[in-house]
């Protein structure tokens, strides 16, 4: 049919085919849920939602029409802690084929995290230049902060490495999945770049840590920016006081979210979905908490650009993050903060 | 054939064929009850003050009837009536950076006016909550983190009926300085006469010393005490409506223990499970936490590692 065209129009016509082809190889459009209610093995107790959880995010995503298709569902002793873990940083890891493939939009993780909080010293202060002593002997770092919260006064609490616990079969970790300072890094691709030293085997857009303790207040950026190596953002719970409820409705919130409205922000959706969840089940937190998004990049504009996207967006792998300098997050808490609030967190 | 003429046959073609008829989603009303049932909320796009923008249009997709716009969508969940409105990223609203600079109390008023106004029944307004947004952006290598700045909130009603909370109903929105909503999602089904019935039976039963006695020695031993809800399908779940009267408890699991090996502690905290139990003393279960497709992705069982490696 080309043959019926003239030249200049099949030019135009046979580069915007190309062009078509390379926007669309770009794309990423897989679902990767890994889910554990059975923590037989270790890392217990056990928990009665996480399955339910994560598969209400799969129905929910993969609806009559969706441009979503899952690519992975794992679930319990079928979890290992190697899904997460990178091959280019540690042998045994294969996230690659996992958590962090290529072609992945979304990677969902629900189960148990460990929740150290850093306070071990218990020592009371007023502002954070007063946290001097952390317990190196229990992995207390700097830098401190002066925390408290609805439930706690105000003493020093440490950096402390983050993790999510799986209970796998074949686990090379203990279960733990160290984000914070472990062998991971999530969304290294040939449109990210190698700059987080990981390769570019990798590829997921989004990752979402349904965890207990995913972040504690005010370390955000601490926490997370091992992980970071081209993942447009990440999604978690930041725990102020209390922790993590085992709610069986987080994800297929998250995904009504986008099925209402496409276009519209998908760290908002994570955000409006504490709303949405029932009063008496803390919005998904048992005390004091917050959905949290963080979103890292190479300058201040990149990052306020990822964490802006819309669920469009965040499909194109054109996105991915080119460093992890900078960040831009949002938060939506299970209270009220006044609207003069200077700190939320943390007495500086 | 010219390209020109090309390209509009394929449009020609492509508009000749209708596609089925694009349903409007609900008005706004009330939610007709059963005998002593407690009457629902149907919020539609008729009642809200939430703005699609310019270029409206009736959108039918991912289960979902919508009004579609330049700024957002206001959707109505086909099989259950939830209603949901959410600005786009990129518009103007969406992109936001702080919207109500009054207090939490203010937004909270502002928002039980709204609802009510919009026809939620005020009887069955239990309670109202903020929510806090917050929003940073920094260098990472900035220490101190600089503090987080307070964008608005969101309001969230409750429901009772009586004295009895239905949990899983929910109705929140978010609203700027000039009172107008910026997101909203609205779940406010009607609760049928039987469930209420047997929830206050069972409150009435809690209230008597022995009775409340014979009641708890049906349940597992080491529960910590629960209170009467009305429980039902929520917003997100699939299939038949349910809807029960439950002894809702709390049960705490600790979290991982100390593991001398990752370094990794609980530090005292504990996951919570919300477990439901019926007048008899059986564990019930909801709708959405029952769910599981493992019969339609099966699991493969997955090799070890080493046999992946070979």
């Amino acid at each position: 049919m080309l043959d019926i065209l003239p030249a200049e129009k099949r030019t135009i016509l046979t580069l915007g085919c190309f062009a078509t082809l390379i926007m669309s190889a770009c794309t990423s459009t897989g679902l990767v849920v890994e889910s554990v209610n059975n923590y037989s093995l270790r890392n217990g107790p056990s928990l009665n939602n996480s399955v339910a959880n994560g598969d209400g995010f799969i129905q929910g995503m993969t609806v009559a029409g969706s441009p979503w298709h899952l690519t992975t569902r794992w679930t319990d002793l079928n979890v290992w802690d190697t899904d997460f873990m990178d091959p280019a940083i540690d042998r045994a890891g294969d996230d690659s084929h996992n958590f962090d493939q290529p072609g992945t939009a979304i990677s969902y993780f629900t189960g148990h995290g460990f929740c150290q909080d850093g306070c071990s010293t218990q020592q009371l202060c007023s502002t954070t230049t007063a946290c001097t002593t952390p317990n190196k002997s229990i992995g207390e770092r700097n830098p401190p902060s002066c925390r408290f919260s609805p439930l706690d006064k105000p003493r020093c609490c440490y950096m402390v490495d983050r993790a999510a616990a799986t209970s796998g079969q074949f686990d090379q970790k203990q279960g733990v999945v160290n984000y914070t300072s472990g062998p991971i890094r999530w969304g290294e691709s040939s449109t990210s770049g190698g700059w987080a030293q990981a390769g570019s085997d990798g590829g997921t857009n989004l990752v979402i840590l349904d965890i207990s303790c995913g972040i504690l207040p005010t370390f955000w950026y601490q926490a997370l920016n091992n992980a970071a190596a081209g993942v447009h953002m990440i999604g978690t719970l930041l725990i102020a006081g209390g922790d993590t409820n085992n709610v069986p409705d987080r994800g297929s919130t998250f995904a009504k979210m986008w099925a209402a409205n496409p276009q519209g922000s998908v760290a908002q959706a994570w955000l409006d979905t504490l709303s949405s969840l029932p009063t008496s089940e803390g919005r998904g937190i048992n005390g004091y908490g917050c959905n949290i998004m963080v979103a890292m990049d190479s300058t201040s504009d990149r990052a306020g650009e990822r964490i802006s996207e819309s669920w469009s967006d965040l499909r194109s792998d054109n996105n991915d993050a080119q460093g992890k300098a900078w960040y831009s997050a949002r938060w939506q808490c299970n209270y009220a903060l006044p609207s003069n609030t200077k700190t939320a967190w943390e007495l500086p | 054939m010219r390209f020109e003429s090309l390209c509009l046959s394929g449009l020609a073609l492509l508009s000749s064929c209708s596609g089925p008829e694009v349903k409007r989603p609900p008005s706004a009303g009330v939610i007709t009850p059963d005998q002593g049932g407690a009457a629902g909320y149907q919020h539609g796009i008729d009642h809200s003050t939430f703005s699609v923008g310019a270029d409206q249009r009736y959108v039918n997709e991912f289960g979902l009837l919508k009004v579609v716009g330049s700024d957002g969508a206001f959707a109505v969940d086909a099989a259950n009536g939830l209603a949901v409105a959410i600005p786009n990223a990129h518009s103007s609203r969406g992109q936001q950076a702080a919207w109500f600079s009054q207090s939490p109390e203010q937004h909270n008023q502002l928002v039980t006016n709204y609802f009510i106004g919009a026809g939620i029944p005020k009887e069955q307004v239990g309670g109202v909550h903020a929510t806090t947004s917050l929003a940073a952006n920094a260098s990472g290598e900035q220490v101190p983190a600089p503090q987080p700045k307070i964008g608005g909130y969101q309001s969230i009603l409750d429901r009772a009926i009586g004295e009895i909370p239905v949990v899983d109903s929910v109705a929140w929105a978010r609203l700027d300085d000039r009172g107008r909503v910026l997101a909203e999602w609205v779940y406010w089904p009607a609760i049928p006469g039987r469930v209420i019935a047997e929830a206050s039976r069972m409150r009435e039963t809690l209230a008597k010393d022995d009775d409340k006695k014979t009641f708890l020695a049906k349940l597992p031993a080491g529960l910590s005490p629960g209170n009467v809800v009305i429980r039902h399908s929520s917003a997100t779940s699939t299939g038949t409506f349910v809807a029960m009267a439950s002894y809702d408890v709390q049960e705490r699991r600790s979290l991982p223990q100390p593991n001398a090996q990752s370094g990794q502690a609980a530090g005292g905290r504990a996951i919570i499970i919300i477990r439901h139990f019926g007048a008899d003393g059986k564990e019930l279960r909801l709708p959405q936490e029952q769910r599981n497709i493992g019969a339609d992705y099966p699991n493969a069982k997955r090799p070890p590692p080493a046999a992946r490696l070979q």
